[in-house]
């Protein structure tokens, strides 16, 4: 059964094949987009990312795909520390970089208290001189940016109570998408949503493999940061829309401690979250900062709520260490490695027998782009696997058998 | 022989004994967290491939069955183009940028929408200009979608080139109509 890190890198592979569509060029087209993206989450592979077990009983598949969206597209994403930009800027700058009109390669982010010569405006747009036919030549880039720049003003650009952006902005200034003297304010709070929405309706199609593989990694990385909540929340055996604008990210983290730590003193057969008295153990030993006493914390909703059987079968059994490892994990921004890099890596886990020949032959190959059926179709693949499916149930075992491997490293 | 890392733990002596073994430079952990992503990223493109091969979610031109906040057509599934985009921007000027309140327009100006509230709904009226598109569009079937997702049901040009439809009153529609396309149906 795929961990819940693996289905999110598959969609948001999903995504980034949905951000490169069509043939000579793409067409941004939301709703299409949405409409794929809903339906992709109604599978029955993603009712764990979605929490779909979680949900009341008469909410189904789509209802649940439908609160995910809402819940992590549409989660307003916030600056890491000091950093000018969160990973939502990024993805809208990389689709910008795309556009097909001339010039928008030339295209940044910028923050700026005075833009070029003029007053710090929330928008500056010089008229376009070409006018773009409709289903035929592309717009000037002064027609597309103006389009971008409306779509920019239409977004709440408040900042939450928290954010660094705050103190990001006062010390630097506004954040502007900048091509040339054009400029408008972007949102410090953009949501993956809004970032697909405000880009370039036309954009270029992407280079090759290489390309696609460094926009798919942007993508899992802003995946990764909105699913945050949801996620711990999910991993908690809590149905997310009910608690995720109740619980801060931190206090679904603390909370999920505490649970690991009643856990382990209840041992494995326990069949709930035991007593008060355990509970009293559990807190010398783990508190849960948000909540004064154990006593607060057990007739609290959220207490309660961990203390209901339906709730506890879908706890997720993690040790406090590995969540404190996922937690450290996300200070650290991971590149891609190229191809002799990934190569002399692969080459080392052979060695070490922590991968066989066979792993090394496919790993090397879905790097270079080929596909599931067509790898399928090679006989020493064809004498393992009988059809296709179980080719893919293996890739993914195979990923997260190295994903496991390496967090093993890293404790070393 | 393929290893079960996770289930035995044989084999976690022989990856973390590979690992204490190697040089010194590769006992870094960052390439290793590298490698790990770019593992990542290449398996879930090839599953994510793989299932849009299989089950053929790949967006296509057939109407959805559903939207978060508007309502597919029915019946027959009707093949849609999207041929039109309409906004609701008004003349940029170098400094500013205005919305016209209740009208979209196409960028060249030969389709114009023009919205007020009726009846607790939106009525939105549409008005193709100009012989070519007259002759091209008139009598044919439409849709309209937002932005935002919110989409109308099936509607008729008529042969002079005007349309009427209702949309809900309502904040995402009155949010989603600051950019839509215009797809027509090509049965």
């Amino acid at each position: 059964m795929p961990n819940a890190a693996k289905i999110l890198h598959t969609l948001a592979a999903h995504l980034t094949f949905l951000l490169d569509e069509g043939k000579d060029g793409v067409v941004l087209e939301p709703w299409k987009i949405e409409a794929t993206v809903l339906q992709t989450l109604s599978g029955s592979q993603y009712r764990r990312l979605v929490g779909a077990g979680l949900a009341d009983p008469d909410t189904n598949a789509q209802d649940a795909a439908v609160s995910y969206f809402s819940a992590v597209f549409e989660r307003r994403l916030w600056l890491k520390g000091a950093e000018p930009t969160h990973k939502g800027h990024e993805l809208f700058l990389a689709l910008c970089c795309r556009g097909a009109a001339e010039g928008w390669e030339c295209v940044a982010l910028n923050r700026k208290r005075e833009v070029g010569s003029m007053a710090c405006n929330r928008t500056s747009v010089p008229e376009g001189k070409d006018m773009w036919r409709a289903g035929s030549s592309l717009p000037s880039i002064a027609d597309d940016f103006a389009a971008i720049a409306l779509r920019l003003t239409q977004i709440d650009g408040a900042i939450s109570p928290g954010n660094p952006a705050k103190n990001t902005r006062q010390r630097s200034g506004p954040l502007f998408l900048v091509v040339g003297e054009m400029n408008a304010e972007v949102a410090e709070e953009l949501t993956i949503w809004q970032a697909i929405c405000c880009a370039p309706l036309r954009i270029r199609k992407l280079e090759n493999k290489a390309t696609f593989d460094q926009l798919c990694s942007l993508v899992i990385k802003v995946l990764e940061a909105a699913n945050r909540p949801f996620g711990e929340l999910v991993g908690l055996g809590l149905w997310p829309p009910h608690w995720i604008d109740v619980l801060s990210l931190h206090a679904i983290r603390e909370a999920r401690k505490f649970v690991a730590c009643v856990k382990r003193l209840l041992g494995p057969e326990a069949g709930g979250l035991g007593s008060l008295s355990i509970w009293r153990k559990a807190w010398e030993q783990q508190k849960v900062p948000s909540f004064g006493t154990v006593d607060e914390f057990w007739n609290s909703d959220l207490g309660s709520a961990l203390r209901s059987p339906h709730i506890y079968r879908h706890i997720e059994t993690k040790s406090i260490d590995e969540i404190q490892s996922e937690e450290q994990s996300e200070c650290y921004e991971p590149q891609m490695c190229d191809g002799q890099e990934f190569e002399a890596r692969v080459a080392l886990l052979r060695n070490s027998r922590s991968i066989d020949d066979f792993d090394a032959m496919i790993l090397t190959a879905i790097r270079e782009g080929d596909a599931i059926r067509n790898l399928w179709l090679r006989l020493e693949v064809q004498g393992r696997f009988k059809q296709p499916a179980d080719l893919a149930e293996y890739v993914e075992a195979l990923g997260q058998r190295i994903a496991e491997a390496v967090r093993r490293f890293d404790d070393l | 022989m393929i290893y079960d890392i996770m289930s035995h733990p044989d084999n976690l002596i022989k990856v973390t004994s590979g690992i204490a073994s190697l040089p010194m430079e590769l006992k870094d952990k960052k390439p290793w967290r590298d490698f790990a992503h770019t593992v990542e990223v290449i398996t879930g493109s090839a599953l994510a491939e793989h299932e849009r091969h299989t089950s053929k979610v790949a967006a296509t031109e057939t109407v959805p069955s559903a939207t978060r906040t508007g309502r597919a057509g029915g019946g027959k599934p009707r093949h849609y183009v999207t041929l039109f985009e309409l906004e609701r921007l008004a003349a940029a000027s170098a400094e500013e940028l205005s919305v016209r309140k209740g009208e979209l327009y196409t960028r060249d100006g030969n389709i114009v929408g023009k919205f007020a509230p009726n009846d607790g709904h939106l009525r939105l009226s549409l008005q193709l200009k100009g012989y070519a598109l007259l002759s091209t569009y008139g009598g044919r079937m439409a849709r309209l979608t937002c932005f935002n997702g919110v989409q109308s049901d099936s509607f008729r040009f008529d042969e002079r080139g005007s349309a009427e439809l209702e949309l809900p009153d309502d904040a995402a529609t009155q949010e989603g109509l600051g950019r839509v396309t215009l797809d027509f149906s090509e049965d």
